[in-house]
């Protein structure tokens, strides 16, 4: 574009020697330029928190949870398990959150090194989060008043959140095992059968007669619980999954004893661990046979065990704080509701293991009581039955993935995240006498100069699309468009609030 | 008797690359204390005073245009300021400068802009100019010279940024020495930018561009 000579129409009159800017109170026409200094009250600085979905994709819900067979088979899987929202080889896979269990006595995992007894995995882990969370060596993690030396920790992948977890808005579900499916016990085949102190059971297998009297259950040190034959019936409540053939005939050839789902309503249940004692004579036919002696198992259990766990934030009228931030007990509830599983944990606990966990939101972790989720269902638990055998490799990360697995097809993990906003509110102010002639070419006449139209003379127009913020220096700092050009003319004043959020 | 309109605008805004690098810097440099208005995108063109429907519908065409989303790129927004000037303005301010700036790499230049029409004279403003080279890295230094805001961002010397950010001063003069960095050139004769210059009282705009050549390279080429 070129420009030929010009007649002087433009002045800048008093003021014009200024810095080029118009500042508020100044009446801008009398100074030109492009720029306005924004005042003391043009700018507003907020704080506001905003909410999102954790998973990937901005999924709300997590149905279905991945495991690496990788990481799994590698020595990381002592100290965690990463969980995915798909099968880990999909190009999408994005780890969720991780899991590892930590245990005081370094039981679950295997010795690091034999010459040093103790030092397991799980102890380490155990150590870590009670150097972060309660920063105290010699503290014990006490959950709801309970202390509890083994628990399961889930810290939230760090791509998945801005800054950390929001209270209230989650709910976890979990389910114990085989609660409802039935589990044969092959009497004919004793691989379940235990072994010492117990005598190896052999027999035949005829006719015979299976009463609740020939049955009967042992604590694991072979001591006999509170829980009688008498008991067993009214555990095994359900009428079409009772210990099938107790009180009744076992046919001949018959080679398994069926059990199934249970409610558990009795006082006294049976837990994973126990021993199933079963008469030989109910099984041997005329020559009583040894008698057979079954380790209950969690494959064994049973029972409507489907937790949903939350946080007490929504209950609680003051928030506590640790280590690690704020932190908040998880009760059994949804999104942040409390709801007692039983009569036994009304107050939204377990009945004798304390709350089911901590929820500390500033390092975004959740972290599972062991032995709350290791209750008997009728307390409040999933009779998880953490794995806690000395020197063995116990995988119970991977056991709270199948429990969470199970329980996801029927209530998902729901979790949101947050992150508090700092935005600049900019007020921009284009008084009535400013911003009404333009420097864009297509406003100007290519051959003099002078604007397009005559009558932007005295009634110039023009069209904002476009605000930028500098700095001193003049440099551009940041920019908005509006999303249609408004009007500016001698007659019209504008206020544009621009949000810049960081 | 209607309801006037008391909705404000609001806007969301996004930080430039410059507003980005100056927030990382921590030094200070990202203190927001000023704005401008602009209406790039607009045609004024398609204004039409002859509008059979009235003055009410004059501006019809540009009101219902589509606008683009903003660009990171500060060197590709804010490019047509609004400007206050005196209502009766007839005739627009516009800056005179050489067309071009060529020149070997590790050489000085210099710009002295005027601007035209400005208090009834070809003149240099009196606030002086903004100078905003495109890419700072083609010079070795960038200083803006005279006026009353020469103290205020007025010299870049050292530029050694990885990608192309924009650098800006102030003054009525601008000098500098072209980069004499050869790496920067890789295997091409020349690099290039653009110069923006904005009138600090007029608000008047222009844009050369900028074209350093590898000294280098034309020595060797002169041996051969």
């Amino acid at each position: 574009m070129a420009y030929g000579d010009t007649k002087q129409i433009f002045s800048t009159g008093a003021g014009a020697a200024g810095d080029g800017m118009s500042s508020a109170g100044d009446p801008a026409s009398t100074q030109g330029g492009s720029y306005v200094l924004l005042g003391p009250g043009d700018v507003v600085v907020s704080n506001d928190s905003v909410a999102a979905p954790m998973w990937s994709n901005n999924d709300p819900s997590l149905t279905f949870f991945y495991t690496s067979s990788t990481q799994v088979s590698s020595n990381v899987a002592e100290y965690y398990t990463s969980v995915y929202q798909t099968a880990s080889t999909e190009v999408s896979a994005e780890i969720q959150f991780d899991i590892s269990y930590g245990d005081l006595t370094g039981s679950g995992s295997q010795f690091l090194n034999n010459l040093v007894t103790g030092s397991t995995p799980t102890r380490t882990n155990y150590g870590q989060y009670r150097n972060l969370v309660l920063g105290d060596e010699n503290a014990s993690f006490i959950f709801g008043g309970v202390t509890s030396s083994y628990w399961y920790a889930l810290p939230l992948e760090r791509a998945r959140y801005k800054q950390s977890i929001l209270p209230g808005t989650w709910t976890m579900s979990l389910q114990g095992f085989n609660s409802t499916t039935t589990a044969n016990v092959d009497i004919a085949t004793p691989n379940l059968v235990e072994t010492a102190p117990f005598p190896t059971a052999t027999f035949s297998v005829t006719a015979a007669t299976v009463a609740n009297n020939k049955v009967s259950f042992l604590n694991p040190d072979g001591t006999v619980p509170a829980v009688t034959a008498t008991d067993i019936n009214t555990y095994w409540t359900s009428t079409t999954n009772t210990l099938v053939n107790v009180d009744g005939t076992v046919a001949n050839g018959l080679t398994a004893l069926q059990f199934s789902a249970a409610t558990g309503t009795d006082a006294t249940p049976i837990k994973v661990g126990m021993i199933m004692r079963i008469l030989g004579d109910a099984v041997g036919g005329a020559t009583p046979a040894d008698d057979i002696y079954l380790r209950i198992n969690e494959n064994w259990m049973a029972g409507t065990s489907i937790i949903k766990l939350t946080d007490d934030s929504k209950v609680t009228t003051t928030t506590q704080f640790c280590d690690a931030g704020r932190i908040f007990q998880i009760i059994s509830g949804s999104a942040g509701v409390k709801t007692p599983n039983t009569s036994n944990n009304i107050n939204g606990y377990t009945a004798d293991s304390g709350s089911y966990g901590f929820m500390l939101p500033d390092i975004s972790t959740l972290i599972l009581n062991g032995e709350a989720l290791d209750a008997v269902v009728q307390d409040g638990g999933i009779n998880f039955g953490t794995s806690r055998s000395f020197d063995t490799k116990g995988d119970n990360s991977l056991r709270l993935v199948e429990a969470l697995d199970r329980a996801g097809s029927i209530t998902p993990f729901t979790i949101n995240s947050q992150e508090d906003l700092s935005s600049d509110f900019i007020f921009c102010r284009a008084k009535n006498s400013e911003y009404n002639y333009s420097a864009n070419p297509s406003f100007i006449s290519s051959s003099t100069g002078a604007v397009l139209f005559p009558e932007f003379t005295n009634n110039p127009t023009t069209y904002i699309t476009t605000v930028g913020m500098y700095n001193p220096s003049g440099e551009l700092l940041a920019v908005a468009k509006l999303s249609r050009p408004l009007e500016k003319n001698f007659t019209k004043e504008l206020l544009v609030r621009v949000k810049l959020d960081f | 008797m209607g309801y006037l309109n008391n909705q404000i605008v609001t806007v969301d805004a996004i930080l430039t690359k410059k507003g980005r690098e100056l927030l990382a810097r921590g030094d200070g440099g990202f203190v927001i204390d000023r704005f401008a208005l602009s209406d790039d995108e607009v045609d004024y063109t398609l204004y039409n005073p002859n509008h059979p429907s009235g003055s009410a519908y004059y501006g019809e065409a540009i009101e219902n245009m589509p606008l683009l989303e903003a660009f990171p790129d500060e060197t590709q927004m804010m490019k047509y300021k609004l400007v206050s000037l005196p209502r009766g303005t007839s005739v627009m301010p516009t800056i005179q400068v050489i067309n071009n700036l060529t020149r070997n790499s590790g050489t000085s230049w210099d710009l002295q802009p005027i601007t035209i029409n400005y208090n009834n004279q070809d003149a240099a403003e009196t606030s002086g100019y903004q100078f905003t080279i495109s890419d700072s890295r083609v010079f070795g230094s960038f200083i803006g010279t005279g006026g009353p805001q020469v103290t205020t961002g007025n010299s870049v010397s050292v530029i050694t940024n990885g990608t192309a950010v924009s650098a800006t001063v102030i003054g009525t003069q601008c000098n500098g020495i072209t980069t004499s960095v050869p790496t920067l050139f890789t295997n091409n004769p020349s690099l290039f930018a653009t110069m923006t210059i904005i009138g600090l009282d007029s608000g008047a705009r222009a844009q050369i561009p900028v074209r350093i050549n590898n000294a280098g390279i034309q020595a060797q080429a002169k041996s051969i």
